[in-house]
Formats: C-alpha cells, structure tokens, sequence
C-alpha cells in the first residue's frame, strides 16, 4: 500500500475534497438520516481519499469510488458500534414492536418521519435509495458504486420500497399530497 | 389513492416513491453544514491517519535500531576512501548465546560485491518483526489427536498498512491437517501428502459480516517443501489439497507474474468472487516456501473497507504479508526446531 506523497498531490486532493463536499455530505444525510453521523461520515471518508489520493485519482470513475468508499465506510462504523454497544433485550424488542415512526401527533414533521424510517433499513438498502434518490443515479451506476450487479440493485431497491409502503402511515401520505 | 383506499393496507407505489425522492432530494438544505469547518475536518483527520502511520514507522525505528544494537550488532560501517565505489557494511555476528541455531536450509542473502564474489549474510533478525505482534483474540485449542510436530514461529510482520488497519488477528490455531493456501486450496480426498504442521492466524474485523477485508496467513511445514510446492503448482496431485473454484471444481489459475520473484519458491494467484449477494470481491494468494515452510497469504478485499480495492491491489497486499513473513521466519526458526 502506498502512502500519500507530494505537496502537489496533496494540493489536487484538497481541491477535489473542497470542491465534492457540498454533494457528498448531502449524500451521507440520505444515507445516516442524521445530521451529526452525516458530518461524521463525510468527514472519515474524505480523509480516506486525502490519504489515498495516489490511488485514488487513478481510479476510472472517481465519483463512483468515492461514493464506495462512504458506502463501506458507513457499514464498517456501523459494524465497530454494533460490535461495541451493549443493548438490552428489552431495548431490542420494544424497537421490534413499535415501528419508528415519530407520530404526527408530538409535532413531527412528515419529513423526519420518512428520514427515519429511511434510518431504520439495512445499510445495503438505504444506500440504494440514498443513491437513487438523492445521487439520482441509474442502476448501473448505483451497481458499479457499491460493487455489485443491477439485479442486487432491483432487489434492494425493491425490498427497501416494499418496507417503506408498509410503514408509511397514512397522515404522512396524505400531508404528502397537500 | 391513500392507504386507506388500499386493500393491502399499504401506501402506494408512486406515492411512496415520490415522497422518499421528495425528501430526500432536499435532503441537506435547511440542515445547516458548515462546509469550511466539514473540509477543515477532514483535512484534519487526514492529518491524524498520516501522523499515526508516521508513528507507527518511527516507533519500529525506533525498537529495531536498540534491539539490534542490545543484541550485539556491531555496525562497522567502513567508509571507503574517495573515488571508492564500494561502500562496505561489516556486520558482525551475534553472541553464541542469542544466535538462532541453523536450520538445514540457511537461508542467505547475496550483495553487492567487488570482483563480482558473492558476499553472503546471514538473516540475523526478523526485519519485518521489530516488535511482538500483539496476540491473536482468539486460539483454538490444539487437537491431542493430530499435534504438530514441530512448532512453528509466529511470523507476522508489523509496519503492513493492511494489517495494521485490522489489529490483532481475531482467531489462530496449530493444526497439520491445514491448507496451504486458503480460499484457493481445499482438502481433498485419497492422497497422503499433507503438512506434518501447520498454524494459521485470520485476520478480520470480528464480526460476521462478509463483505469486509480480510487477510489468512498460513504457515505449512513439509518434508519436502519443494516437492510439495511443485506438486501444488502441477494442481495439487498426490496432496491432500486441491484447488478450489468458486463453484468447487478442480483447477490450477494461471499463476501470475511476480516481479523480482519469478522462480520455483513463489506462486501468486488472484480471482474475483461474487458473494451470494451479488456482491464481488478482490481475492489475491501469495505462496512463498521458506525452507520447510510454506508461506500461503489470502487476501479478500471489498472495495472500499479502507484497504485494497483492485484485483492488482489484493494481489500486491497478499504478495507483500507472504514475502515478509517469509523473511522472518528465515530468521525466526531452523524450519524442524523440536516439538
């Protein structure tokens, strides 16, 4: 593995980070939901790239690997805290019973009711809405992005849908058509 | 149409689809990013990961040079006189007490020498083991049944970004009955040749999720280590691996180029493989036979987890762990110490 070298190649990775930021921490919102792990995510994975800048802009598509690298970097903090957090049984399985829907009723906006249950899919999943929804990306893209075939892509996409349908309660649904 | 009007009880297809674009397409306006302070941040994480690895290199510096000294090195660097081409490097032996004792395939390594004779050294450290590799989370028991016979050292080289990335490894067992190359290699049936002792250390995040780097580095101990490298290279007739496809056929990959190393005691291999998920993952093997021993690294990289991404790459990070490792071990034991 090769480290970072070169004030120029430093000067290059800086531009690109500067210059990507606005989209890329857009794109990690829709993919955490939340502002706080959006700032977190964005931030460990343009750091990545700055550090593996050499490699990195030897890449054929430079967006694609980027958005890859936040994918996997979503999922491996994900894993290290799911590793590391002690949950209760009784946590686990009140979140099993009661959907994370905040109620419209406490002042919740239609919004933030749909980000959480974004929140609560799958890492594979809410990457593929992220991706489609927020990058608007083709299936093919979304594939190559997150190493991948397009049927995986469908098959996500269509699972995270189906969850959604089933969960989005009415009120959201109507306030969505005011 | 609303939920209500819905038989299923379900949300409609357009209307959830929309609303999820909706929101998500505005997902970050009105949240408030500080992008200054976001590319500050990062740049200043980036700075942390270079100072960690500036670190790491300086602290191996910085135990290697005393131990060696602590040893009994005497570095004599002799300084030939201008206009002299040579620059010779004396390097005397260690105490009797410390020197390793020779195995029946010393190794040696040939430098640069005037009137073209070969000035050889004998490896008297592990260079790519400065400090004790911290201990595997987990060790399986020995199996009573089927010991090792010899034991073999821990070769694990330090300063390897791949393996500094996942820490300690998260499992390690002393077993003979052992592939030499895992992944590439399984165990098949009606042959005798097999290691008379094997260990392996897996590293990996410690969790089960598959799509995730990980590196298996096997160390096999044979009778005869050329024959059965040879015999792995021919597709593993008369052992009791074989190679492996995806979908357990028999078959030998093309052995890939390895600059520096294209002889009979080096094998690289690589291959991608798609999970069940759909998913595909860079898989590099590196085989190296150190006197006795034979050195197998696995690579499996998933694009993105922070270490290889390419085939090249996986392929690169197995060829570097195996090649160090080996090294080490030139130093670290004669290949049949004991049991």
């Amino acid at each position: 593995m090769r480290l970072f070298g070169g004030a120029a190649q430093r000067a290059e990775a800086e531009a690109y980070v500067e210059q990507a930021m606005p989209r890329l921490v857009g794109l990690a919102f829709a993919m955490t939901g939340n502002k706080a792990d959006a700032e977190d995510l964005v931030q460990d994975t343009l750091a990545l790239v700055i550090t593996k800048w050499s490699r990195v802009r030897e890449a054929e598509h430079l967006d694609a690997y980027v958005r890859r690298t936040m994918v996997n970097r979503l999922s491996s903090v994900r894993r290290r805290r799911a590793a590391s957090e002690v949950v209760s049984h009784d946590a686990v399985t009140a979140e099993w019973s009661v959907p994370s829907v905040p109620s419209p009723e406490r002042g919740v906006t239609e919004r933030e009711a749909v980000l959480a249950l974004i929140r609560g899919l799958p890492d594979r999943q809410r990457a593929v809405v992220a991706l489609r929804y927020y990058e608007d990306l083709p299936d093919r893209e979304i594939a190559r992005t997150l190493g991948c075939t397009e049927q995986a892509v469908r098959s996500a996409a269509h699972a995270a849908l189906t969850r959604l349908r089933e969960l989005v309660p009415q009120t959201i649904g109507e306030e969505a058509q005011r | 149409m609303t939920r209500s009007d819905d038989p299923t009880g379900q949300t409609p297809r357009s209307s959830t689809d929309q609303q999820v674009r909706d929101v998500l397409g505005g997902a970050f306006h009105g949240e408030g990013f500080d992008h200054a302070a976001l590319v500050a941040g990062a740049k200043g994480r980036a700075g942390r990961i270079r100072r960690r690895r500036a670190v790491t290199t300086a602290v191996a510096a910085a135990v290697v040079v005393p131990s060696l000294a602590g040893a009994g090195w005497i570095l004599g660097n002799r300084l030939v006189g201008p206009g002299a081409e040579q620059v010779e490097v004396a390097v005397a032996t260690r105490s009797q007490e410390t020197t390793p004792p020779s195995g029946p395939d010393e190794v040696a390594r040939t430098t640069g020498a005037p009137d073209g004779e070969a000035a050889t050294r004998a490896i008297e450290a592990p260079p790519w083991q400065p400090v004790t590799p911290p201990d595997p989370v987990s060790v399986r028991p020995d199996n009573p049944d089927l010991p090792n016979r010899v034991q073999i050292p821990d070769p694990r080289p330090v300063g390897v970004d791949l393996l500094d990335a996942l820490g300690p490894p998260q499992d390690a067992a002393a077993y003979p009955r052992t592939v030499p190359l895992s992944d590439f290699m399984a165990g098949g049936e009606g042959a005798a040749v097999e290691p008379h002792s094997a260990r392996d250390w897996f590293f990996y995040d410690g969790t089960n999720e598959i799509d995730q780097d990980t590196v298996q580095l096997t160390v096999t101990a044979w009778d005869d280590s050329a024959a059965a490298l040879a015999a792995i290279r021919d597709g593993g007739a008369g052992l009791t691996s074989v190679w492996v496809e995806e979908d357990l056929s028999g078959g030998v990959p093309e052995p890939l180029p390895w600059p520096g190393h294209d002889d009979a005691d080096h094998l690289l291999v690589g291959r991608e493989t798609e999970l069940q998920s759909g998913d595909v993952q860079q898989v590099g093997g590196a085989l190296v036979r150190q006197g006795d021993y034979l050195v197998g690294v696995t690579v499996r990289a998933a694009p993105g987890d922070g270490g290889p991404t390419t085939l090249d790459e996986a392929v690169e990070a197995a060829a570097e762990i195996a090649q160090k490792s080996a090294e080490n071990l030139a130093y670290l034991g004669p290949e049949n110490p004991p049991g």
